[in-house]
């Protein structure tokens, strides 16, 4: 006892003892996707620049933003956000109001006349051919690598479907067009230049490149019975007079928009803005719409009569000049392909409305027509093989006439990746393969109890679709809910709650010293984002 | 320099002047002024310490383990339902040898619901291994924070600083603070022979088997059985420096008594108010202030039982079945030196019932009267 010291203490340094080689499992990065950069079709770094803007870094923020997306200010208002939608905030409080952050990051921007620095040009020249989204995108990433670009479009201003298609009320055109000044630096513009009458592929010969991002303007018909009569215009054409200032008042009219996608919610909204006493017909039910839910909640906020399963299929002109629509009742029948159920005719149940004015917006489709040898084969991928095979090796296609979702977002990214593909044809490279997708971190990934709920009153308040106010506090605040799912934000909870002191930082972030990692877990357990997670086995 | 200050303010002082490295605690009525102080002057960077703020009292003491172990210096206050929360970790600290020093505010222990002040939640951990002193006076508590470091850590024990809720915590006296360079060269820094240090890792407390277990025991006995000799010679220390002197029973007015009380805490501030009225009114009775619990001052108890004093033993806490705490200590302290003694055990004042002058006269009217009993609890102020 004597020799023994006088607390229980060994005597000898216990370095020797490598505990790690206890260890039957071992904490690693799990590498999983946040659910908003996942999701978000253009492919922006969400998360990212919400980091940045937790600090107060609204000028990195837009960089990293813009290194996507060259629109944050428009996507800002139109983009239907699915990144929001699949915030994993969703069932603990609400969603983050990312595009609300985004919007005031584009302002930034706006405000502050950011432009980014221009390289000088080489000697490549690439054509773009449609100053829509994808156009603009293409354009853009396509110059800021030195490349020179003429930008053609049929309209006299750039934007396409911005400018022509979205109204005013959803997009402010000042807004707009000082995202189109900053997009555009150093683009060349030629406007009321239309493919196919003013000029056509084989004249752009002596591009090194050519992009055609024309998109999908021709309406679909509605194979009804006097649907060529007067008063009766595609949503999309009424929505490009009324966007170019044409003076058109409906004071007194009834309106009739057939159809349930986003045009139709748009030429409904812009019509009784204009006046007009408007009905909407849809052939299947709410359910069914292919508009953004925002956009048909929205439009049920204002008086306008949504009906539902009624298709038109005669319309004939009235003694008095307006328009009576015959129109089928529908119901609901067997899921066609794309699981939505399909409409049948109710026999003998059809009736009479009379209008003064009928709008189509059945969607839309791409007029190929004029790219000469361009065609959809019989699956619906573009064919080819009947192009100009001169013009075919350098000829790149994107926006919406490729059959992928008609939004911005996905027309931004579409463009975007088209100018990485241009460039790398430039440069006699192959671009490389994208990673494989990693997974998504979801709620259960995520340690809530380290984040703070908000209150009844604050839920209320953002659920209420009014955003967050635009100041940069407010960004800031909603960006400090950013969940951080998957990704390391250096909270240190791995490093203090160690119980072996076996994490270390390291410039890379944090790793575990696998010579005293026993794979207890804890760290993983306590990571409040879910980077950490434990494999099974003794990781070397 | 004199200062008013209440009890607890003088636990802050006296923790700030013996630049404590490491203070981690929870708040419970009535300690959390102690804490609150505490966690302000190292929040202004008055006193250079780490305050870490827990979500329990088990946790604070787990905090106060770690700390200690790295060889700092480190404090914690609490007070019953937060003492008993401890329960564990206070054998951990001190069969770790970790010379924590912690004050307990006295409260008694729920249920039913109370904030009010007994000594049940201290003498209950007893056996934990904790040397335990109970004050009278905000200068004593003072002194005896600054003492407990020197101490506990020459001893390797960890140390209790006990005075009652309400009467001593929240009540404000005349205390002479001593100047941080007196401290100083009183209580030089803590020096550890075994440290945590990643750098040189050890084991400390690990898994021990029956051939080392009861030594260990016995090693931590033996620091109680030289720990009288250690608070002797440190208090004695002391007042060399500070000119302030205590004792572990302290004798008032017992030349001749016939009739002696055994008290502890602020009823023995009342006690000696009474037995000195008592004495100008020519009755010989004597009061003696027990100071430690553990280690139980056996020695210098029996050296004031030479006199054929009848003893009474008033206890502010309960050990339900058996009676209060420091009368069966005085009875196992006199059994052991073969002092045959009868000790009346009285036990008034639980829960903060008031213990008045007019009680302590009536105990000694029994003692005198032969009217105590000698085998039962006497009841003082109970409610029939």
């Amino acid at each position: 006892m004597s020799e023994m010291p006088e607390l229980p203490v060994s005597q000898a340094r216990m370095s020797w003892n490598k505990t790690g080689s206890w260890r039957s499992s071992t904490p690693g990065h799990q590498g999983k996707l946040p659910p908003c950069n996942f999701n978000c079709p253009a492919g922006e770094d969400i998360r990212g620049y919400l980091d940045l803007m937790k600090k107060g870094k609204v000028s990195d923020a837009f960089k990293l933003l813009t290194k996507a997306n060259p629109l944050p200010a428009v996507c800002g208002n139109v983009c239907y956000h699915p990144c929001q939608t699949n915030c994993n905030r969703h069932n603990f409080d609400t969603e983050l109001q990312i595009r609300s952050v985004e919007r005031l990051i584009g302002d930034w921007g706006i405000e502050t006349g950011f432009r980014p620095t221009l390289p000088a040009t080489g000697s490549k020249r690439v054509a773009v051919i449609g100053a829509g989204p994808a156009g603009l995108a293409a354009a853009h990433y396509l110059r800021q690598s030195g490349v020179n670009v003429v930008l053609y479009d049929e309209n006299k201003k750039p934007g396409g479907i911005l400018q022509y298609g979205i109204p005013s009320y959803r997009l402010d055109k000042d807004v707009l067009k000082a995202e189109l000044d900053r997009v555009l630096d150093g683009v060349e513009f030629k406007g009321n230049l239309r493919l196919g009458s003013d000029f056509d592929l084989a004249s752009l010969a002596e591009f090194d490149a050519i992009f055609l991002a024309t998109g999908a303007h021709t309406s679909k018909r509605m194979y009804a019975e006097g649907e060529d009569l007067p008063g009766v215009e595609s949503g999309l054409g009424f929505l490009k007079r009324v966007n170019s200032g044409e003076s058109v008042q409906f004071e007194g009219k009834q309106v009739l928009v057939v159809g349930g996608g986003n045009t139709a919610c748009d030429v409904a909204r812009t019509a009784y803005r204009l006046g007009g006493s408007v009905t909407v017909a849809y052939r299947r039910t709410e359910h069914e719409m292919p508009a953004f839910a925002e956009e048909v909640e929205q439009m049920k906020t204002e008086p306008i009569d949504l009906e539902f399963l009624v298709a038109p299929f005669r319309l004939t002109p009235t003694t008095d000049g307006r328009l009576c629509v015959a129109c089928h009742r529908m119901e609901l029948g067997e899921p066609d392909d794309d699981g939505r159920r399909r409409p049948v005719v109710i026999d003998g149940a059809d009736f009479d409305i009379t209008v003064d004015v009928v709008f189509t917006a059945i969607g839309e489709d791409p007029d190929l027509s004029a790219a000469a040898g361009l065609d959809y084969d019989s699956s619906g991928s573009l064919d080819l093989s009947q192009v100009d095979p001169q013009l075919r090796d350098k000829l790149f296609i994107g926006g919406d006439i490729l059959p992928q979702p008609r939004t911005v977002p996905h027309a931004v990214a579409s463009g975007r990746l088209a100018s990485e593909q241009i460039n790398a044809f430039l440069q006699g490279v192959q671009v490389a393969k994208p990673s494989a997708v990693a997974e998504v971190a979801t709620e259960e990934d995520v340690n809530f109890a380290y984040f703070t709920r908000l209150n009844a009153a604050q839920r209320a308040s953002l659920s209420s679709g009014q955003g967050i106010s635009s100041d940069k506090a407010a960004a800031t605040d909603e960006a400090n809910r950013c969940l951080s799912c998957g990704v390391c934000f250096e909270c240190d909870n791995c490093y203090n709650f160690c119980p072996d002191l076996a994490v270390v930082r390291t410039p890379d972030g944090y790793q575990a010293n696998l010579d005293y990692c026993k794979g207890c877990g804890i760290c993983a357990k306590e990571c409040p984002s879910g980077t950490l997670g434990m494999q099974g086995g003794r990781v070397a | 320099m004199k200062q008013v200050m209440s009890g607890n303010e003088a636990v802050s002082k006296a923790v700030k002047l013996s630049r404590v490295q490491v203070i981690s605690a929870y708040p419970i009525t009535p300690q959390t002024t102690i804490s609150e102080k505490l966690s302000e002057i190292c929040g202004s960077g008055e006193l250079d310490a780490r305050f870490v703020k827990v979500e329990s009292e088990h946790s604070a003491m787990a905090t106060l383990i770690g700390a200690a172990s790295t060889g700092v210096r480190s404090f914690t206050a609490t007070s019953a339902q937060g003492l008993a929360l401890m329960h564990e970790l206070l054998f951990w600290a001190s069969g770790a040898r970790l010379p924590i020093v912690m004050v307990d505010v006295n409260r008694a222990m729920a249920a039913p619901w109370t904030i009010w002040c007994d000594q049940t939640d201290s003498v209950a951990q007893r056996d934990t291994g904790w040397m335990q002193f109970y004050c009278w006076s905000n200068q004593e508590i003072l002194d005896t924070v600054i003492c407990s470091f020197k101490i506990a850590e020459q001893l390797l024990v960890p140390t209790m600083i006990c005075f009652d809720g309400f009467f001593i915590s929240h009540t404000h006296e005349a205390v002479d603070l001593p100047s941080q360079k007196l401290v100083d060269s009183f209580l030089p820094p803590r020096r550890a022979e075994y440290r945590l240090d990643t750098d040189e890792p050890r084991t400390f407390s690990g898994g021990t088997m029956p051939n080392m277990f009861m030594e260990f025991r016995h090693k931590l006995h033996s620091a109680f059985e030289r720990a009288q000799t250690v608070i002797d010679e440190t208090y004695a220390q002391f007042e060399g420096s500070f000119g302030r002197s205590y004792q572990a029973v302290e004798p008032y007015f017992t030349e001749e008594a016939e009739s002696t009380l055994i008290v502890t805490g602020s009823a023995a501030s009342t006690a000696f108010h009474t037995v000195r009225k008592l004495r100008e009114r020519g009755r010989k009775v004597g009061l003696l202030r027990l100071r430690q619990l553990r280690p139980f001052p056996a020695e210098a108890l029996c050296a004031q039982m030479k006199n054929d004093s009848a003893i009474a033993v008033l206890d502010r806490n309960l050990s339900p079945g058996t009676g209060g705490v420091f009368a069966q200590e005085v009875r196992a302290a006199l059994s052991r030196n073969d002092v045959g003694k009868q000790v009346h055990e009285f036990v008034a004042g639980l829960g903060g019932r008031d213990i008045t002058v007019s009680d302590i006269e009536r105990i000694f009217d029994d003692l005198e009267n032969n009217s105590a009993n000698s085998t039962d609890i006497n009841w003082v102020g109970l409610n029939q």
